[in-house]
Parts: structure tokens; C-alpha cells; sequence
């Protein structure tokens, strides 16, 4: 039997249903609350994962990474104010839309886009990462070095508005994946001396440390704001509009829209194989080329339905799409594929052929999931639509303290230990001075992945051909990979020396 | 976020300083175990160093703001780095306290405290059964449901 389809059965069973759903209708709330995000939501879920069956905690993540990204257009629709980074493009359109009385339309159209562009992602995962994993088995350790390196630096170019602070972030998370003993010549490094950190750093709690604490010290802080009268902190940016408000969807609109969906969903897929583009750019580059390619009656800006619906299905179809190169050669497309590899990694599973051929229920299970939560998310978000709207009400000053009393309790649960929840504080601290300074904190996890798999990569290959270098350079695969890194660097360099001289825009992005 | 020049210093200083440890510990060590972190070391230095002067030379041109306090933003005085400092000991408080009486019922103490922290003081009278329906919630989940073992606690055992 077809391994795809044997795995079907498994994901069937009523506890991993279960699962999916509560992981949509959590990930729904999550994105929903302004300043939680999927990665957030998946930082704070993945120590209490340690102790299920891998199926059972990729279902949780697979649902809380499709309803967040759905979740982040309920306040970008409502009140203005995007749940998530990649909601923004949505607010161009959603706002305009809600405010002239079209708001439950908007959410619908964001609803039914969002579970459309999650469903396209997870097709494009079941057609294309067995086709890219057959490609893979060609690759020995210096193909997959150089794979490591061209993921960390398109990561670094592409996740930072800065090049220079993604590559300080990359390398800083390399260095933290060095941390412990050397496996090849048990040597310790980098430990500063302590026993805790003999073992390395545990991805679980670098990834709570960086990705739950600041976001809830944030939190705060627009609490504060907010308390303090602050208008840029979301008290009073925008006029709430009751999410019941104005006509639903009609057979004519849905009909209207699948052009749209077709060619955002397209767009999403390809920024989200590409490593690093994420979520942010799938949407606001959906958007864009809408606007670009409707020529009759094009509204974008006023409220036009097909705005969206482009911004909506672009972001999810990023989702199952990120995890192309993360299921098949270990390098995730964005900051929550890293988060789901950290999550397989920690059930002993690593990424790569070696995942499809010894796992293959669980790599499947995934995609069926990946696949399954779409419709759930539709159905979720059609029963749920009143109650999520009211999740963004809660206030930020009461949800930071939750935040991080989950946090705390998921680091010590991790391995009993209180020195985990100590480590994850000092991790969470760093992370705030380096938002504070700019640094952008995605690269410091995928560089905790890749830096190790590029380390110890390359030392092999040296090591097969007894100390002869020159492997790292040797096979026509390296030759392409060294090309896209080098690509990878000098587009946004020559974009950046355009930019010196711009063009004049038409029509500007509201 | 905005950044300030302090900060940016601050910033790319201790990165700096992560990097100069990296290239000391490379020298420490034998063999091929010490080439990526020399290697990183000395990388995370050059760029961290470049990206300081750049973000300094910035900071100049736009004329950011160069104190430490406040957003600079407009007419509501709020510290980030002052709340976000207090937020961190707060929470180093909450794993002290969690140590002795445990993790559920240190959060008691914890969630009002950092509540009020985020002006959350105007709804004191909320606070109370959230805190209380909170950590029941905590208890019901972790202890009952997930039976995870968590340190002894003053208030469950």
C-alpha cells in the first residue's frame, strides 16, 4: 500500500481529530490576540508535546499553525489592528470593507481564503516533497553542508529588513548550536563553565526563551501604553465593528474570487519553499500583484474583497509549503517550519530521506494533517466566528502573566529541571535586548538547527576524503548550491544600489 | 521596535563580546572541534562591528534619539526597556519564589503583580478570580489531566 495513503487511518483516529481541531481553534484565538502569533503559540505548546506520540503533536502544531495565520485577520478586520505580522496586507482591504458595513463578509472571505491557501500549501507539500526527497538521496555530507549554508544566509538576507543584523542573529544561533560537548571529539565548548549547559542547549528552551518571553514582555509594554492613553498602542487605533455586521458571501463573489486564489495561492507556495521569505512577504506580495494583475473594477485600497482574499490565501499557503525543504533536507522556510522540525527533532526524528524511509507513517501523517486542518479550520471558524472575535478583548496586561506562567511551567516540564527554567529566563532576557537593538530573533533558531547539520556535515565530507578539503567543492550539486547562496547575497545588494535610484510608484500601498 | 544609540551599543557590544569568547575558546581547543567557533568567532565580531558602525552612522544622520529613556514618541511617557528590565525580575522572582512554594501557587502572587506592572491596576477587583480560576485551570490541566510532575507546591502538594 502507498505509504501516503496507509497513513491516512492513523490520522483518522478520534484523539489525533481532536487534536487538530483544538490546535485550529487554539492557533484561531492565538492569532486573533495582537502581538500572539502561531510561532508563540507553538513556543509555549511544544514542552508539553514532549511526552505525546510524534502524530499527536504534529496534529496540535499543524492546526495551531493554519489557525493562527487565519486568526490574525479578525482584528485586522475589526478594529485594524493585524493578530499577526502577516494580517497586515489584509487590513488594506479588510478595513476599508468593514467600516462600509461589509465586515462579516470580509471575515468570511478571509475565512474561506485562508482554509483555501492552507489546502494548496498542503497539496504542493503531498506533490513536492517526495520529488525533492528522491532528489535529496543524491546528496552526500558536502551537499548537504552547503545546503545548511544556503539556507542560513538566504534566512539571514531575507527575514531582516537589515542583512548585516540577520547574519549577527544567524551566526550568534549557530554558535548557541555549537554549545555542549563535540560529539566527534567529546571535547566541551562553549558552556562558560556551566554543567547545565554540558548537554548543549535544549532547542525547546531556546525556542520558549526567544519566541514566548519577549513577545509577553511586549505585551506589557502595550498594556502600559494602552493604560497610559497611548493611541499607537491600540486603544482607540480603530473603531470596533461587530463581526455579525453587513450581507455574507454570495455563489457570484466565491466564483469571482477563484482567479484570486489560484494566483496568490500559486505566489504563496513559491515564497514559502523559498527559505526565509515567510508568511509576511507571501501576503503582502499577494496582495501587490492582485492589485497589479485585476485590471477591471480594480478597488484595491477601498475595500475590494479580492484584497482579501489574495493577502489571506497567499499567507496560508505558505504554511505546508515552508515545510517542503524542512521535511526534505532539514531546512525550514520560515520561523514556525523551524519550530515543527525543532518538534520532530525532539522526538528523536530527523529530517531528510532518512525521515520518508524509516518514518513514513509519521512524515504522511503530517502532510494528511497539514491537509486536514483546512476544512477543519473552515468549519472551526465558521461555528466559532462570534467567540473568536471576542478573544481579542482580553487584555494584554492579564495575558503577558498567563503567557509566561505557561511558559515557565512548559521549560521545567521539558526535563524536571528548575536549571531549564533558569536557562530559558537568561535566553528570553538576550532576546529582548537584541529585539530592543534590532536583531531579528528567527535566524537564531534556524542557525541552532543548521549550524550543527553544517558543522558536522562538512567535517565528515573532509573526514572521508582524509583531509582533503576540496570535496566541500567537488560535485556539480555543491557548484548550484554555492551559486544560489552567492544569489542569495547579491540580489538584495543590487536591489539595495537600485533602490539608490527609484522609479516613481503610481499608486501607492495604503 | 525603535531602537536608541545605548541600546544599539549595548546591543552589539555584548555580541561583540559572545564573539571574542567564541575565538578565546576556539584557542582553547584541539584540533577540528575548534575551527567553526574561531572560525564564527571571528565573523560575528567583523559583522557585528560593521553593523555598529552603519546603525551609529544612521542613528546620526536621522538624529535618533541617543537617552535611554522613554519612546520618544509623543506625549505618554513609557520606559520599554524600564518595564521590559522590571518584567524580566519579576518573572526571576516568580522561578525564586516557584523553587520554595512551588509553581502554582507562586503564580498567585506572580500574575497580579505583573498585571499591575502592565496597568492592569484598573481592574484590581478582575484580577482577583482571574488570578484564581487561572491557576485552578493551571492545576486542573497540568497536575490532573497531563499529570505532569511539577515541583511540590505549598498550596496542592
Amino acid at each position: 500500500m502507498d505509504p501516503f495513503l496507509a497513513a491516512l487511518p492513523l490520522v483518522l483516529d478520534p484523539v489525533i481529530v481532536l487534536s487538530m481541531v483544538a490546535g485550529v481553534a487554539a492557533g484561531i484565538v492565538l492569532g486573533a490576540l495582537p502581538g500572539l502569533t502561531a510561532t508563540l503559540g507553538i513556543a509555549v505548546l511544544l514542552p508539553f508535546t514532549y511526552g505525546m506520540a510524534p502524530i499527536n503533536a504534529l496534529a496540535l502544531m499543524a492546526g495551531l499553525y493554519n489557525g493562527a495565520m487565519y486568526g490574525g485577520a479578525i482584528p485586522a478586520i475589526l478594529v485594524g489592528i493585524p493578530g499577526t505580522p502577516s494580517g497586515v496586507a489584509t487590513t488594506f482591504d479588510g478595513v476599508p470593507m468593514a467600516r462600509t458595513g461589509r465586515a462579516r463578509l470580509a471575515l468570511q472571505v478571509a475565512l474561506l481564503s485562508s482554509a483555501l491557501g492552507s489546502f494548496l500549501s498542503a497539496l504542493s507539500l503531498i506533490l513536492l516533497a517526495p520529488v525533492l526527497v528522491r532528489f535529496a538521496l543524491h546528496f552526500g555530507p558536502a551537499e548537504y553542508f552547503w545546503v545548511a549554508v544556503f539556507g542560513l544566509t538566504s534566512i539571514a538576507m531575507l527575514m531582516s529588513g537589515d542583512p548585516l543584523k540577520g547574519l549577527v542573529s544567524a551566526i550568534l544561533g549557530v554558535l548557541v548550536g555549537l554549545v555542549g560537548i563535540d560529539p566527534i571529539s567529546g571535547q566541551e565548548r562553549l558552556t562558560l563553565g556551566l554543567d547545565a549547559l554540558a548537554g548543549g542547549v535544549n532547542l525547546i528552551i531556546l525556542l520558549t526563551g526567544l519566541y514566548a518571553v519577549p513577545p509577553a514582555l511586549d505585551l506589557l509594554l502595550t498594556a502600559r501604553r494602552r493604560a497610559a492613553g497611548d493611541p499607537d498602542a491600540g486603544a482607540g487605533a480603530g473603531r470596533e465593528v461587530g463581526a455579525g455586521a453587513g450581507p455574507g458571501l454570495s455563489w457570484r463573489l466565491v466564483s469571482g474570487l477563484v482567479p484570486t486564489w489560484l494566483r496568490s495561492g500559486l505566489l504563496g507556495i513559491i515564497i514559502g519553499i523559498i527559505p526565509g521569505a515567510g508568511g509576511n512577504l507571501a501576503s503582502f506580495l499577494s496582495w501587490t500583484q492582485e492589485r497589479r494583475w485585476v485590471r477591471r473594477d480594480n478597488r484595491f485600497g477601498e475595500g475590494d474583497p479580492r484584497g482579501v482574499a489574495a493577502s489571506e490565501c497567499g499567507n496560508n499557503a505558505d504554511n505546508a509549503a515552508a515545510m517542503i525543504p524542512a521535511l526534505t533536507l532539514g531546512v525550514p522556510g520560515n520561523s514556525v517550519a523551524a519550530m515543527i522540525l525543532g518538534g520532530l527533532m525532539i522526538h528523536g526524528l530527523q529530517p531528510g530521506p532518512a525521515l520518508f524511509r524509516n518514518n513514513p507513517e509519521i512524515v504522511h501523517g503530517f502532510m494528511w494533517e497539514m491537509l486536514l486542518t483546512a476544512p477543519i479550520l473552515l468549519i472551526v471558524g465558521v461555528l466559532g466566528a462570534g467567540l473568536f472575535a471576542r478573544a481579542m478583548r482580553i487584555p494584554p496586561a492579564v495575558m503577558a502573566p498567563m503567557i509566561l506562567v505557561v511558559t515557565t511551567i512548559g521549560a521545567y516540564a521539558t526535563q524536571n529541571a528548575m536549571s531549564d527554567v533558569w536557562i530559558m529566563l537568561g535566553i528570553g532576557g538576550v532576546g529582548v535586548m537584541l529585539t530592543r537593538a534590532g536583531f531579528p530573533l528567527a535566524p537564531i533558531i534556524i542557525g541552532a538547527i543548521l549550524g550543527p547539520m553544517a558543522e558536522s556535515n562538512a567535517r565528515r565530507a573532509v573526514l572521508l576524503m582524509t583531509g582533503d578539503a576540496t570535496i566541500l567543492v567537488g560535485s556539480p550539486i555543491t557548484w548550484v548550491l554555492i551559486a544560489m547562496t552567492g544569489a542569495v547575497v547579491l540580489v538584495p545588494l543590487a536591489r539595495r544600489l537600485r533602490r539608490r535610484h527609484p522609479r516613481r510608484e503610481t499608486r501607492p500601498a495604503p | 521596535m525603535r531602537t536608541n544609540t545605548p541600546t544599539t551599543i549595548l546591543g552589539h557590544g555584548g555580541i561583540i563580546a559572545l564573539g571574542i569568547h567564541a575565538v578565546t575558546e576556539g584557542l582553547r581547543l584541539d584540533g577540528p572541534s575548534a575551527l567553526f567557533p574561531m572560525a564564527l568567532g571571528v565573523t560575528l565580531v567583523g559583522v557585528a562591528a560593521l553593523s555598529l558602525l552603519l546603525s551609529l552612522r544612521r542613528a546620526g544622520g536621522s538624529g535618533a534619539t541617543t537617552g535611554a529613556t522613554g519612546t520618544g514618541t509623543g506625549p505618554v511617557d513609557v520606559r520599554p526597556g524600564r518595564i521590559q528590565a522590571i518584567g524580566l525580575i519579576l518573572l526571576a522572582g516568580y522561578i525564586l519564589a516557584a523553587d520554595v512554594v512551588g509553581l502554582l501557587t507562586a503564580a498567585l502572587a506572580f500574575l497580579p503583580l505583573l498585571a499591575w506592572l502592565g496597568g492592569g491596576e484598573r481592574r484590581v477587583r478582575l484580577l482577583a478570580p482571574v488570578t484564581i480560576v487561572f491557576v485552578a485551570g493551571l492545576y486542573v490541566v497540568f497536575s490532573v489531566l497531563l499529570r505532569l510532575p511539577l515541583p511540590r507546591d505549598l498550596m496542592v502538594g
